[in-house]
């Protein structure tokens, strides 16, 4: 019985969004249709198509530093590596 | 060194003692020096960031590594002290700083040597030095270094039983870089919370180690750690195949209980294998150690060859 009140209230919030939206949605593409004339909507879409494959910013790169050490010991006054 | 440092450009160079003088403590001294010399020169030329005092160092006087620091070379050692002031006679360590990251390394050595290389010692340093015990000094070098450098390496000349102590009495040591017998160590070990590692001895290897830091307050852990436990499983399961081939020709008591110690070791290998395998949730920085053998036909430094030439010493 929960699980059923619990649905309903879920469909039922959707349905008030969607009835907000859809005069906002409608609003906005008549006026994207009306103010800007068909070329600048072409060059639009195709600079947003652009900014999606090449984003602004830059990738994410780590922080990672990198530490090399070069160690001897026991070198006991040998010049060349014993052939040992 | 030339070759990785073209290729990589910022590296360290460390020794950790016993440098310049070997186990024959009777051998011509003017020689021996004048040897020395030259491969304190060497490792100036190196740009060599930290030299620990190892006990073999100390053979031919303490006032030979006092001329050899006055030239320049990073001589460390936290607990050799003069005995009158009671104060370490070089830096007890050093802080150099590379990709952003503040390196600090410490050096010790051992307060009794083998007794021909102990009498050597006292002869050429009557009234000269004091050996600290070096847990001590150790412990007190770390409180001193908190808050001045992000990673801690302990130039060790004390041996693999004293490091381990160390390292399991000390915290905040991350690496020891250790020496004195020379081992071969191609897989550090983990002890307390510091890596244990030696390469080798008499100039045959250089010890290769690569850290990628991704935050030094989150553990370490080496990138081959599988492949170091498979390798040490591989040592147990031969020393327990040779015990028991021994329980079958002459069966004991302590036979029996070193092959059950062998098994225990075996079976906590193996749940540190399952577990390394699986994905962990805690953030890790990785190491990569590696010994590059110093082969023959590597090309020398000609500078170093003529200095060498011109001191006569083409021999070792």
């Amino acid at each position: 019985m929960k699980r059923v009140l619990f649905i309903r209230t879920r469909n039922s919030a959707r349905r008030q969004m969607a009835s907000i939206l859809r005069p906002v949605l409608w609003v906005s593409v008549e006026l994207w249709k009306r103010v800007i004339p068909r070329f600048f909507r072409v060059a639009l879409l195709f600079f947003a198509l652009l900014l999606v494959i090449f984003p602004v910013s830059p990738r994410a790169e780590g922080k990672e530093a990198t530490v090399l050490l070069l160690h001897t010991n026991n070198v006991t006054g040998h010049f060349y590596p014993c052939p040992t | 060194m030339e070759k990785v440092r073209n290729e990589r450009h910022l590296i360290l160079v460390v020794d950790s003692g016993d440098l310049f003088f070997d186990h024959l403590v009777n051998m011509n001294p003017e020689r021996a020096l004048k040897k020395a010399r030259l491969i304190g020169r060497a490792y100036r030329r190196m740009d060599a960031s930290a030299v620990n005092v190892g006990d073999l160092d100390l053979v031919q006087g303490v006032d030979f590594l006092r001329s050899e620091f006055s030239q320049g070379l990073p001589l460390i050692s936290a607990n050799l002290l003069d005995p009158l002031s009671k104060s370490p006679i070089f830096p007890p360590f050093v802080i150099r700083e590379i990709s952003g990251m503040r390196v600090a390394f410490l050096g010790l050595l051992p307060p009794e040597s083998a007794p021909a290389i102990s009498a050597a010692i006292r002869k050429a340093n009557e009234g000269k030095i004091l050996i600290r015990d070096p847990v001590e000094a150790g412990r007190e070098t770390l409180q001193k270094l908190r808050g001045q450098a992000d990673l801690v390496v302990l130039l060790s000349d004390l041996g693999l039983s004293r490091d381990q102590i160390v390292a399991g009495t000390i915290p905040g040591i991350h690496f020891i870089l250790g020496g004195h017998e020379g081992r071969l160590v191609v897989h550090p070990t983990l002890q307390g919370g510091a890596y244990l590692m030696q390469s080798s001895a008499r100039g045959m290897y250089v010890g290769k180690l690569q850290l990628a830091v991704d935050n030094p307050v989150f553990p370490f852990e080496d990138k081959e750690k599988g492949e170091s436990i498979q390798a040490q499983m591989r040592n147990i399961e031969r020393n327990l195949q040779a015990l028991r081939g021994q329980r079958e020709r002459q069966p004991s008591k302590e036979i029996d209980h070193g092959i059950e110690l062998w098994n225990q070791r075996k079976e906590k290998l193996q749940e540190k294998l399952a577990s390394s395998s699986s994905e962990s949730p805690i953030k890790k920085n990785l190491f990569d150690w590696s010994l590059v053998p110093l082969e023959m036909p590597l090309p020398e430094d000609e500078e170093v060859q003529r200095w060498i030439g011109e001191a006569r010493i083409n021999v070792d």
